[in-house]
């Protein structure tokens, strides 16, 4: 599996998915920064600046971004037209898929990084007071806390789209929309019943949004349940891609479409 | 011009699209219905909450994203399947092309509308309230339809200027829909900031959503005396998306005769 974790790692360098990720990581500071401006006479922390940034994120950009490249680097293999070999040395499609999970969550924890230096770099930029070191490593853990979290809630929509060719975009769209249901969720005291949210209460986060109640047995009850649902896809997962358009080269410019 | 919208709708069916578009259109009612049967909709009826919810929340969030996906498939079918030299060997000139597929968007963004407007209504029929005043529901809802298509345009340039792959061209639309959003549903034009003035004068979706504010909320609300300076009528708005519109029309038109040439 770590030999599996490790390619996977290593395709990714060709891929320039990742700076999708990367990019949409500074939108979301920046939006962040940008919404901060018509909060007339609100001072902003690092506390509630980094707050605020986890919750845009967790609502707007970091579902459908996280799907996005999950379903991006399993389509490639389909794209590229070398799942056959993969299955042929013999890698189970189950141990590619799991391989390619793991992949996937060290790029959850690289992009919760990546958000970090961007909420430093401009809250430094901006000059908002209240900078102390308890702070910022706190911040540090809940972003990578909560990408990972989140991560579990969307698993099942990755294992879903990833055993059919085509489908990941479709999947991105419903993760968009999982993901921005969670505001109201939230707003109606769902924040720890809601698998997208149901993280925060884990993280101990307190301020942007409206979280109402939250309670960290019963998110932790609803992320062991997610994780299970993942785990029982993943291990009755398959190529479900029909014969005949797996046997279909793809041209030059659909391959282009997807690089 | 009948002919080549019939073409374009025909390409679509072999995407399969109708489907994801229905689909699309019934993401947000299912939480929503599930909302306003819980009784979380303040004292309106489950039919107006739901409507409401759905045209100025679901609408925006929905609409964009799936007029912009189409529109990359649209805009970049014939450079994939390399049919574009056949089109102007018959001939058909590029500007009514581009022209059939800018008229292909507004006609899946009123399919939209109505889908969600009809589940609105199924849902409203669930929770058991009556469709209140459906004539003025149903124009409200095509006007939305046409403006929020309208404003999609604008990134239609970019995808059709870049001629880039799908990914980029949805991940554009993504940030531009939630930018637009955020400008309209957190109540960023009430800023006193000047930047923040200009952009939510500029943009569609927060000046759109006055528009629908001032349609959605009630003379008795507590929060109407709050929001009316904000309120946009509907010829204000109309204007300065038709000139956002025309503009990007032409612009869309112009790039596409000169990428393919």
């Amino acid at each position: 599996m770590i030999k599996l974790v490790k390619t996977e790692l290593l395709k990714l360098r060709r891929y320039s998915i990742i700076w999708i990720g990367i990019a949409a990581m500074l939108s979301v500071v920046f939006l962040t920064r940008f919404m901060a401006i018509a909060q007339d006479g609100t001072t902003y922390t690092l506390e509630n600046f980094s707050d605020d940034v986890i919750w845009n994120n967790l609502t707007l950009i970091y579902p459908a971004i996280i799907v996005l490249i999950a379903g991006y680097v399993m389509e490639r293999e389909r794209i590229d037209d070398t799942l056959k070999n993969l299955l042929a040395i013999p890698v189970s499609f189950r141990q590619l898929l799991m391989g390619k999970l793991f992949a996937v969550s060290i790029i959850a924890v690289f992009l919760a990084v990546i958000e970090y230096v961007f909420v430093l770099t401009v809250f430094f930029i901006s000059g908002f007071p209240g900078f102390s070191w308890y702070t910022a490593i706190k911040g540090l853990l809940q972003m990578t806390g909560i990408n990972l979290l989140e991560y579990v809630a969307l698993v099942p929509v990755i294992v879903y789209t990833s055993q059919r060719a085509g489908t990941f975009m479709p999947g991105v769209a419903f993760s968009f929309f999982y993901g921005f249901v969670g505001a109201f969720a939230s707003g109606h005291g769902l924040t720890s019943v809601y698998p997208v949210s149901a993280g925060l209460a884990l993280i101990g986060y307190h301020g942007g949004g409206s979280t109402g109640t939250m309670s960290k047995w019963v998110s932790l009850t609803v992320l062991l349940f997610m994780g299970l649902i993942s785990g029982i896809m993943v291990a009755f997962s398959c190529d479900r891609v029909k014969k005949q358009r797996r046997a279909g080269a793809l041209s030059k410019i659909q391959k282009q479409n997807y690089s | 011009m009948l002919k080549l919208i019939k073409c374009e709708f025909g390409k679509l069916k072999r995407k399969k699209f109708v489907m994801f578009v229905i689909f699309a259109a019934l993401l947000f009612p299912i939480p929503f219905t599930a909302l306003a049967l819980s009784g979380n909709i303040g004292d309106m009826s489950a039919f107006d909450g739901l409507y409401e919810m759905l045209l100025c929340i679901g609408v925006p969030i929905m609409l964009p994203c799936v007029i912009g996906i189409i529109a990359a498939m649209l805009f970049f079918m014939e450079r994939d399947n390399g049919t574009l030299k056949n089109l102007r060997a018959v001939p058909i000139p590029l500007w009514k092309i581009a022209t059939a597929k800018i008229i292909v968007l507004y006609i899946w963004g009123l399919i939209f509308v109505i889908v969600t407007l009809l589940s609105s209504m199924a849902g409203g029929a669930i929770a058991g309230s009556d469709l209140g005043n459906i004539v003025e529901k149903i124009w409200i809802s095509l006007m939305t339809a046409f403006l929020y298509t309208t404003s999609i345009l604008p990134v239609v340039i970019a995808i059709v200027g870049f001629n880039r792959s799908y990914i980029f061209s949805i991940i554009l639309t993504f940030f531009y829909t939630m930018f637009g959003f955020m400008l309209g549903f957190s109540g960023s034009f009430t800023s006193t900031d000047p930047v923040m003035k200009l952009l939510t004068n500029i943009i569609p979706s927060p000046i759109i959503y006055r528009w629908q504010a001032s349609m959605m909320i009630e003379e008795t609300a507590t929060a109407y005396a709050i929001w009316k300076p904000y309120f946009l009528p509907l010829w204000i708005v109309a204007i300065t998306v038709f000139v956002i519109g025309i503009l990007s029309y032409f612009a869309i038109i112009r790039i596409y005769q000169r990428k393919e040439r």
